[in-house]
């Protein structure tokens, strides 16, 4: 994972349109977007046009960005999702089912994906969090922001009323803060 | 426009940002976010909390067709913002040159002639995706108003936006800073027939430090005599 500052740099060489400073964002932050967006759209097509599209999105609003208010990862990351969750909203699209396996590894307790939360500084606290919640909140939670579920779909994944689903997400997402501050 | 309690804001945001609010309601949410500076940072805090969970998943990285792709689009759309002056305002009036003219002739100069203005020359400026954000006109002698037709306030943000002479060949000469929500009135130095486009870059406050662009040009346009 590239350091914060690194990243901070090339965003302000971006704004004055340097175009090298993006190859070498791209270079540097590319995988894990691309991961970010194949696991939310579940198709490759997709996600390569939308990668495509946030960065050059990433280009032009470099000038926006703002060290003081987010790190570059959580402002790209931001942009990414943003741009696959209206992707989703479109009417009429056939997204290809989530993929059970991953989302049945955030219920229990075994330390699955959370391993990887681990070993970065900057998820670390989070993945400690995480481990506070109960198996089905913590799953609830893992099928909307990965899987871009809303609420009903969530529901119909786990085979419980949406009631239920929402009660989880909102004490699950109000221990995380809570946990976090 | 709808307010929420500090319990219901704090929720509702870290539902848009775990991405469960979706649909009509998450476009609601973005609506009321523009205008509201607390709900902005009830989400910022939520995307610190929440979005390094994407540190979770197994990189993949992309085919290099994504980069191809990537460079494409920028060749396609902005030759390089800040140098590239001339290649951006022969780009902005292939692509924009004729609904500029025809918004020019339809919309602006009926309004302009009906305030008995005697406005000669008129600059429609737009962004990189050929929407129209600012309008300008100048009288032969050199008075020059501008005025965004939505509020850049969001666009702006900390900085300032500053306006720019293009002239054919030579470098950027400033024609001062405009206000991001409303008319700005300048007082050209030479005849706005010389002048043969207009820019608008994003600058640190008070203006660019060097006499030239230094931050992103965000829009711009052809002077076109009426």
């Amino acid at each position: 994972m590239p350091p914060p500052d690194q990243l901070n740099a090339l965003l302000g060489e971006c704004s004055l349109g340097r175009q090298r400073a993006l190859e070498t964002l791209y270079r540097l932050t590319s995988a894990k977007l691309f991961a970010v967006a194949l696991r939310i759209l579940r198709r490759r097509d997709w996600a390569e046009e939308v990668l495509q599209e946030c960065y050059v999105s990433i280009w032009q609003h470099a000038g926006r960005y703002d060290p003081l208010k987010s790190q570059p990862m959580t402002w790209m990351t931001r942009i990414v999702r943003n741009r696959c969750l209206d992707r989703l909203d479109r009417p009429n699209l056939e997204v290809p089912a989530p993929d059970d396996d991953f989302a049945a590894s955030w219920a229990d307790d075994a330390p699955g994906p959370m391993a990887l939360l681990l070993t970065q500084e900057s998820s670390a606290q989070l993945a400690g969090c995480l481990k506070g919640l109960e198996g089905h909140q913590r799953q609830a939670i893992a099928l909307a922001f990965f899987e871009g579920l809303s609420h009903s779909e969530v529901a119909q994944h786990l085979s419980q009323p949406i009631g239920t689903i929402k009660s989880w997400v909102r004490r699950g997402l109000e221990k995380l803060k809570g946990c976090l501050g | 426009m709808r307010t929420f309690n500090p319990q219901l804001r704090d929720r509702l945001a870290g539902q848009y940002v775990l991405g469960s609010l979706r649909g009509p309601a998450r476009r609601r949410f973005e609506k009321l976010m523009h205008a509201d500076a607390n709900l902005r940072r009830a989400v910022t805090g939520w995307e610190a909390r929440l979005l390094p969970l994407a540190n979770a998943l197994p990189e993949v990285a992309p085919p290099p067709r994504v980069w191809r792709g990537i460079a494409d689009r920028l060749r396609a759309r902005e030759p390089v913002p800040t140098w590239s002056w001339r290649g951006l305002v022969l780009w902005r009036t292939l692509a924009g040159g004729f609904a500029a003219m025809l918004l020019a002739g339809v919309v602006i100069y009926p309004v302009l002639v009906q305030r008995g203005a005697e406005a000669q020359y008129l600059a429609v400026l737009q962004d990189p995706q050929a929407q129209i954000a600012l309008l300008a006109s100048a009288t032969r002698d050199g008075r020059l108003k501008i005025k965004p037709l939505n509020d850049l306030r969001q666009v702006s943000a900390q900085k300032a936006l500053e306006l720019w002479a293009l002239p054919d060949g030579g470098k950027p000469r400033s024609l001062g800073l405009i206000a991001p929500d409303g008319k700005t009135v300048i007082e050209l130095k030479t005849q706005a027939g010389l002048i043969p486009a207009l820019a608008v870059s994003l600058e640190p406050p008070g203006g660019s430090p060097t006499g030239q662009p230094t931050g992103p040009v965000l829009y711009s346009g052809k002077m076109l005599s009426i």
